[in-house]
């Protein structure tokens, strides 16, 4: 069966904040209704946390890394949802469901399943 | 020689454009891939110029391209077996294996999934246009792009990027439920008005009435309207084409306005609108017709409007 990558774009929030708890809680919710469906699922740390890696020149080369977000923006990546659907019509109805559907946006993206 | 080459040219080139759609949709269900299945055709086109020269135009030519394109599309199937998820299924190879033509419905039906699948809500606009030209009309790449005010180059990659997005995204090929077709169908009527919106629009160095497009409008608006008679939506949007595209004489009108008068009160009030613009004085058709057309459409398909 066809697997889509949700990925949850929204306002760069800390998840463990206690003002986040009820949209969490939204989140959690989404994950029990569409269980069956949902084969991997994780909520990010905000961008503030993140390391940027790169590697000079080619394999082996000195390892760079960059401290914050790769980019300041609006929206950012904050989760994903590893969705099993027949097609893209019923991975478009679970998607619907994300909060962050409303409060940001969901990009869906077909997974290469090995055959 | 020349002038027969022409016909057999001609005959091929008629076929396909009128039959292409019907083989094209029930060959996309059969083998899953909307590329494969236009390459088929494309391949069997080919073919079917390159014997009927010699031949003469078979009695039954639509019957010679189907039969033809199935086999082409084994022969693509065959080719590609050794790349992995592209095995040959049993099933499958029965029905491309079939001699005969699939009954009506089944087409009625397969050519319904195809215009759902090129109007899909997560094709952009314009590739919907293009898809449902390419596929539903049969227009060649650089006729798209003389529709869509672009090069043949740009239309060609839009195409390619959308059968690739359908096959990976896995964009269904199958008609919405019947509590869908509200959602639905506004996509499916923006393709039709905005292409005839298209061909009325003013090219540079070209006729500002770009006949194909509107034509082709018009042929899309009848499909959908024949393969979909319960909708309100189709039947409005062919009323106002019929109306607008050959202006008053058209006798389209006249067949789907009876259509019209025997449904909602809202379709009513626009059959009476466009009865009284029909009697009004025109004393100036051209700018009389433009106003009539915001006019009507903003009655008769507001939703599709609103889509676009």
């Amino acid at each position: 069966m066809p697997q889509y990558l949700a990925l949850t774009y929204t306002a760069d929030v800390d998840w463990w904040a206690p003002e986040q708890a009820s949209e969490l809680a939204e989140y959690r919710q989404f994950a029990v209704d569409n269980a069956d469906r949902l084969r991997a699922s994780a909520v990010l740390h905000p961008t503030s946390t993140a390391t940027v890696v790169r590697v000079e020149g080619a394999r082996g080369g000195n390892v760079v890394t960059t401290d914050g977000p790769y980019a300041e923006t609006k929206e950012a990546l904050t989760g994903y949802y590893l969705v099993e659907a027949a097609d893209l019509d019923e991975a478009m109805a679970v998607a619907a469901q994300l909060p962050a559907a409303w409060g940001g946006a969901v990009e869906l993206r077909p997974v290469i399943v090995a055959r | 020689m020349v002038g027969e080459q022409g016909t057999v040219q001609d005959t091929v080139a008629e076929t396909v454009r009128v039959e292409g759609a019907r083989i094209l949709a029930t060959l996309i269900r059969t083998v899953g891939d909307v590329q494969l299945a236009e390459d088929a055709v494309q391949e069997a086109t080919l073919t079917a110029l390159g014997a009927w020269t010699v031949t003469g135009v078979p009695p039954q030519p639509r019957a010679w391209l189907t039969v033809t394109a199935r086999r082409k599309a084994i022969d693509i199937l065959r080719r590609e077996r050794a790349r992995p998820g592209k095995e040959l299924d049993g099933l499958r190879m029965i029905e491309l294996a079939r001699p005969d033509l699939p009954p009506d419905h089944v087409v009625a039906d397969d050519l319904l999934r195809l215009v759902f699948t090129c109007c899909h809500p997560t094709l952009a606009p314009p590739t919907r246009v293009a898809l449902a030209l390419r596929t539903l009309c049969g227009l060649s790449p650089a006729q798209i792009a003389g529709v869509l005010l672009t090069t043949e180059a740009a239309t060609t990659k839009r195409l390619t990027r959308a059968r690739g997005k359908i096959a990976a995204a896995h964009i269904p090929y199958r008609v919405p439920a019947e509590d869908e077709l509200a959602d639905r169908m506004p996509a499916v009527c923006g393709v039709i008005h905005s292409l005839y919106t298209a061909g009325h629009a003013p090219l540079e160095g070209r006729s500002p009435f770009d006949l194909d497009a509107c034509a082709e409008a018009l042929r899309l608006a009848e499909l959908l309207h024949a393969l979909l008679p319960d909708q309100p939506m189709p039947t409005a949007v062919l009323a106002g084409l019929a109306l607008l595209a050959e202006l008053p004489q058209n006798p389209r009108w006249y067949a789907v306005r009876a259509e019209l008068l025997a449904r909602e009160q809202r379709y009513a009030d626009a059959v009476r609108d466009v009865d009284a613009a029909l009697a009004g004085p025109a004393t100036d058709p051209e700018r009389h017709h433009r106003e009539r057309r915001r006019d009507v459409f903003r009655r008769l398909a507001d939703p599709v409007e609103r889509d676009l």
